[in-house]
């Protein structure tokens, strides 16, 4: 049967007026407030269906990474199947081959599509249809145990050595050089930094995307743009340049109008023509310069959104209640902390892409119950408050995506085990994510004090049936979960195909909605 | 807050602290004692003996397999430290880097680059649309400045003092003509002057090397 052809509602609008109504509706239909089924149907009646599927793609999207050091095990979090059921004939302790789980068999949760919780994570229980993992991932390379500050599922085909069209990772970050954090090439970009360029794409005037550096430490995490223009984080190092970054009132335009930032722009880009030549920049470095010039351009006249970043009492206690705070050489931000910022800035529409940098100390040897439990809560109780807070926002949590890293690799179930051994996480949630474990780690054999590990990755069904070997041989390879995360994201396909290493690599779509 | 109470914040006398300890790195010539395997903030990745917190150098062995390449800088223009934007500035305007037209500067001094190492701020040496935003909007105090405009009164009819002043070298007539066209966008006397002042301390011969 066909559908009868219908004309489009807009077309019964005066063609003067049309404009004007076409701009007003794209600004109230793109609201968060807005459902995306209502959306939808609305562009349909209005625009045509064939409109109303561009205007999907062209709507924002919002993103969340969580970028957690060192080593982050979530063997409290997540159970992994094989485990969860062979728990009660496990030995358990915090050092050598035993297990590192703290809680009995019996308070194990079952709950559904490969999940077994734990009393640390049953909060989840919830939003599980929305949340998808696996651990089962190309594993980090680092030269000391596997640390590095990339990941390979960040940005995947990174090698060690310059190739071509690949390009230093580390540069946009400041203080990199300390030990564990690795230099790398590549052409495949971060995945914030992707995002925060494709959605200045699609609104101009949108605040830069921010990474708040809140590592504890000079341990870092490396967003790299891989020359895409304006893609780069705003690097954020303190509570106080976070606030500066975003005031709470709107200052004094710093150039009044359109016309005279243009004027100014313009004389900069005259008067910068023969600083290039004069200290011996190549053309990549102008081209650069003058693309940020122009972005500048638009910030001096522009009024910002406002957001107003610190915390009320009220916020305080449902942000806080319940998280660790961090611990470390310098303490920075708590998680919940940017947590909270991170959702105020994306609730307000004022960014996009928000990166948040977290670590916990840097374990080894041992795995003892405080360490676990803290990894836990630090991980979890953030999550589902990021996720109950968007979700309060109709229509907002259909097109947000949060990812989670183990950003430097995720260790065996083993309590003396590093981040280039067993596990690498990666955990996706949002609307369109489907919710699942996938993949498996089981018991392969007793050595006497603890166990040895056999782990499966899931085929295209998601079903846990490719046992992998130790090393990163028939691992899901970190295109894939690249992929399904911008697939996530609604970055176009021909925006991906730019980047050699993953333009090929498919989704994997048993994680998805969309 | 005065210039001379931000200079006198315990931050502040740290950055000049690591300022000192760097620079005297920088000097301690060839028979100084090998720091290769000593980056102090780590005391990580040893392997060793549980949970490792602080700094512990003499665990941290050498990386086999770190590579540390040299980058010759040719693909992004750097800034200039932010201390050294400062002492430029204070020389063009005739007066001290502790004066108070440059207190919207030393707020925003993060933002702009400027680094703590006491409090995990590294240097972040970028010309970012944001931090040309943030330095035009922190040099406008500057420009507007009576002690600024009266070392500098004359350059809306020639800018060839405050270029030479800030560039310390004669301009070039592409510069001269760039300053020439954003005049010309201005009606009035004040708006030239801020143009003119602000187009020369944001340029890059002016902010980065």
């Amino acid at each position: 049967m066909t559908r009868p052809s219908r004309t489009p509602r807009i077309h019964a609008i005066d063609p003067v007026r049309r404009r004007a109504f076409m701009k007003f509706a794209a600004t109230v239909l793109a609201a968060p407030a807005i459902p995306a089924a209502l959306r939808f149907a609305v562009n349909e009646q209005l625009f045509g269906e064939a409109k109303a599927f561009a205007e999907e793609a062209n709507l924002p999207t919002y993103f969340i990474e969580m970028d957690l050091r060192d080593q982050w095990d979530f063997g409290h979090v997540f159970v992994p199947p094989g485990i969860a059921t062979s728990m009660s004939n496990l030995t358990r302790g915090g050092t050598g081959d035993a297990l590192p789980f703290y809680f009995t068999a019996d308070q194990i949760i079952t709950a559904g599509n490969g999940f077994y919780l734990t009393p640390d994570s049953q909060v989840l229980m919830p939003h599980l249809g929305n949340i998808a993992v696996v651990e089962i991932n190309e594993l980090c390379t680092g030269a000391i145990h596997g640390h590095e500050a990339v990941n390979p599922m960040r940005s995947p085909g990174k090698t060690r050595t310059q190739g071509p069209g690949k390009e230093a990772t580390w540069l946009g970050e400041p203080g990199f050089g300390e030990q564990g954090n690795d230099y790398w090439y590549s052409s495949t970009p971060t995945p914030a930094c992707l995002h925060n360029y494709w959605q200045k794409q699609l609104t101009p005037e949108l605040a830069n995307g921010i990474t708040m550096k809140f590592i504890s430490r000079f341990h870092t995490i490396c967003h790299y743009g891989a020359g895409l223009p304006n893609s780069e984080l705003t690097r954020i190092q303190s509570v106080d340049m976070l606030m500066q970054t975003f005031p709470p009132t709107v200052e004094e335009l710093t150039i009044p109008t359109p016309e005279e930032a243009a004027a100014f722009a313009k004389a900069l880009k005259r008067a910068d023509t023969g600083f290039f030549k004069r200290h011996g920049y190549n053309e990549d470095a102008r081209t650069t310069h003058e693309a940020r010039l122009g972005e500048a351009q638009g910030k001096w006249y522009h009024e910002p959104k406002i957001v107003s970043l610190p915390f009320t009492p009220e916020e305080v206690e449902y942000w806080q209640d319940g998280v660790p705070d961090q611990v470390g050489d310098v303490i920075k931000a708590n998680i919940w902390e940017q947590s909270a910022w991170a959702f105020k800035l994306l609730a307000g529409d004022v960014t996009r892409s928000v990166a948040l940098e977290f670590d916990y100390l840097d374990v080894h040897d041992t795995r003892m119950e405080d360490v676990i439990r803290t990894m836990a809560a630090q991980s979890v109780i953030p999550l589902v408050r990021l996720i109950e807070s968007i979700k309060a926002i109709p229509g907002m949590w259909d097109r947000t995506v949060i990812v989670v890293y183990s950003a430097d690799g995720g260790r065996t179930p083993s309590a003396n085990s590093y981040g280039n051994q067993g596990k690498n996480s990666f955990i996706l949630a949002g609307g369109g994510v489907r919710g699942g474990y996938f993949g498996d780690v089981r018991v392969a054999g007793n050595t006497g004090s603890g166990h040895s590990w056999s782990y499966w990755a899931p085929d295209e069904a998601g079903d846990p049936t490719i046992e992998v070997s130790g090393d990163n041989s028939r691992r899901l390879s970190g295109a894939r979960t690249w992929r399904t995360l911008m697939k996530a994201l609604r970055i176009p396909d021909d925006v991906i195909s730019a980047f050699p290493d993953v333009a090929g690599a498919a989704p994997l779509s048993f994680m998805l909605n969309v | 807050m005065t210039v001379a109470k931000i200079l006198r914040r315990p931050p502040f006398t740290l950055v000049l602290l690591a300022i000192t300890t760097t620079l005297a790195g920088c000097y301690t010539g060839l028979g100084a004692p090998d720091r290769s395997n000593a980056d102090g903030a780590g005391g990580d990745d040893n392997g060793g003996d549980g949970q490792d917190d602080g700094p512990a150098p003499s665990r941290t062995p050498a990386d086999p397999g770190e590579i540390h390449p040299f980058e010759v800088p040719g693909s992004e223009v750097e800034l200039l430290p932010f201390h050294v934007r400062i002492n430029n500035l204070a020389t063009v305007a005739g007066v001290s880097p502790d004066h108070p037209m440059f207190t919207d500067l030393y707020i925003r001094r993060y933002q702009l680059g400027d680094h703590d190492y006491a409090n995990g701020i590294a240097p972040d040496l970028r010309w970012t649309p944001e931090r040309m935003e943030t330095w035009v909007r922190g040099l406008k105090s500057v420009c507007d400045d009576p002690a600024f405009q009266s070392r500098n009164s004359g350059i809306v009819a020639d800018p060839t003092e405050l270029v030479r002043a800030a560039f310390a070298r004669e301009p070039t007539d592409e510069e001269l003509s760039a300053l020439q066209e954003v005049i010309a966008g201005q009606v009035d006397p004040a708006g030239q002057y801020r143009m003119v002042c602000l187009t020369v301390l944001t340029s890059l011969e002016f902010v980065a090397r």
